[in-house]
């Protein structure tokens, strides 16, 4: 059933079976993860970059094949983690949280604008989700990847980008309409599916302490977005002093 | 036209920061020997969501402690008062478990069940990028506050 997804030279292979996904280090390449009797074909370790940094591997995010369905899957195997995060100096705390995920899977999952799954618990009780595979790139790099001037990006691309970007913006809306925030809303985090060209909100596991504004952070997250994609990219106090300087106009 | 009435109740809205115990302080030099006015000075116990505590026994250890130093808050509070010249039997203190996406909603609804006519809050002092961001609860409760006057203490 799995040997034909692996490489010819591991034909001879040992699976591995695991039913308790407590440590997901010990859940490699190559092994078998059993969740409520379905079997799960683990490929690779899931990275995440942004600004620069080289991708960072989420050693708790392993790509997966179904191996009653033959569907690649994503699978977020239960990592907790806590840290402070700032904003201009302002500090705020923030959390995963498996559970919140596996509710916004259940809440999604008729909505065309997010990434589709459902969560089940291991042998151990550890709050498993799977994720169907969303072919196609981030936001971030679909923007970043335009080889044209800002005018031309301005006038042609920008209002299609924007008709799909209210989508999302509507989306987290739906959200917030039953109580729930999206908690990590980066330029990174909506792909564009290669399939039906929507644009889909990934990953909520993230969470973060709220204050008085329940959803601050979050609506941050969708100007921070939007500032971005009228830009044609990030619009940094060195570009606008250059704009100044060549062409005499306060930016 | 009937003239609205009030009633010598004040709610005193506090936590453990510096500006609550203000705020009660305020109160107490103001009202100094004054007669007649009765004081609740509420704290909600506003629990983490139960996203941030994973189990319930966990959140069950986190609330047992929380209430004891609540408790020992409320009474400090209070001795604030009394050194002050209140009547210990005009003051009552009262916490309650409420799960608040806003606290001062919660306070709100507080003041709306006992008739209070008069709120009193410690202001955060949060620079203005930090109160449109994360949202002041003080502000709030000025801009929502019903058929009661609301009074800010710096």
């Amino acid at each position: 059933m799995a040997s034909r997804w692996l490489h010819i030279s591991r034909s001879s292979h040992h699976f591995r079976i695991h039913t308790d996904t407590t440590d997901f280090f010990r859940v490699e390449y190559g092994d078998v993860v059993l969740l409520g009797g379905r079997p799960y074909l683990i490929r690779h370790n899931a990275k995440e970059g942004r600004f620069g940094l080289d991708d960072e591997v989420k050693f708790w995010v392993k790509r997966a094949i179904d191996l009653k369905s033959e569907s690649p899957k994503i699978i977020k195997l239960v990592f907790y983690e806590k840290f402070m995060a700032h904003i201009g100096g302002i500090p705020f705390e923030c959390y995963r949280s498996p559970r919140k995920e596996a509710r916004i899977l259940d809440l999604v999952a008729d909505h065309k604008n997010f990434m589709h799954g459902y969560s089940i618990e291991d042998v151990k009780g550890n709050l498993v989700r799977v994720l169907d595979f969303i072919k196609g790139k981030p936001l971030s790099h679909h923007v970043a990847d335009m080889d044209m001037d800002h005018q031309t990006y301005l006038y042609d691309q920008f209002p299609g980008i924007l008709k799909h970007f209210m989508e999302c913006i509507d989306a987290v809306r739906f959200l917030h309409n039953h109580g729930e925030k999206h908690g990590d809303i980066r330029r990174d985090h909506i792909l564009i599916d290669r399939d039906s060209g929507r644009y889909r909100w990934i990953d909520y596991d993230f969470n973060y302490r709220h204050r008085e504004n329940i959803f601050g952070y979050d609506l941050f997250g969708l100007g921070n977005i939007l500032v971005f994609l009228v830009g044609m990219g990030d619009v940094l106090l060195d570009d606008l002093r250059e704009f100044q300087t060549l062409t005499g106009i306060l930016p | 036209m009937s003239e609205k009435t009030f009633n010598k109740n004040i709610l005193i809205a506090v936590d453990d920061s510096e500006n609550a115990r203000r705020a009660v302080s305020y109160v107490s030099h103001l009202f100094a020997g004054v007669k007649s006015f009765k004081i609740l000075i509420l704290h909600i116990i506003n629990p983490p969501e139960e996203d941030y505590i994973p189990t319930s026994a966990e959140k069950e250890k986190w609330l047992s402690k929380y209430k004891l130093k609540v408790d020992v808050m409320l009474e400090n509070y209070r001795q604030v008062l009394i050194d002050g010249g209140f009547d210990p039997e005009d003051i009552s203190v009262r916490s309650t478990l409420r799960y608040c996406p806003s606290l001062s909603e919660c306070i709100l609804v507080e003041q709306n069940e006992t008739q209070f006519s008069t709120i009193v809050v410690g202001r955060q002092g949060l620079s203005r990028s930090e109160e449109f961001l994360f949202g002041s609860i003080s502000s709030k409760i000025v801009n929502h506050a019903r058929n009661c006057t609301v009074w800010v203490v710096e």
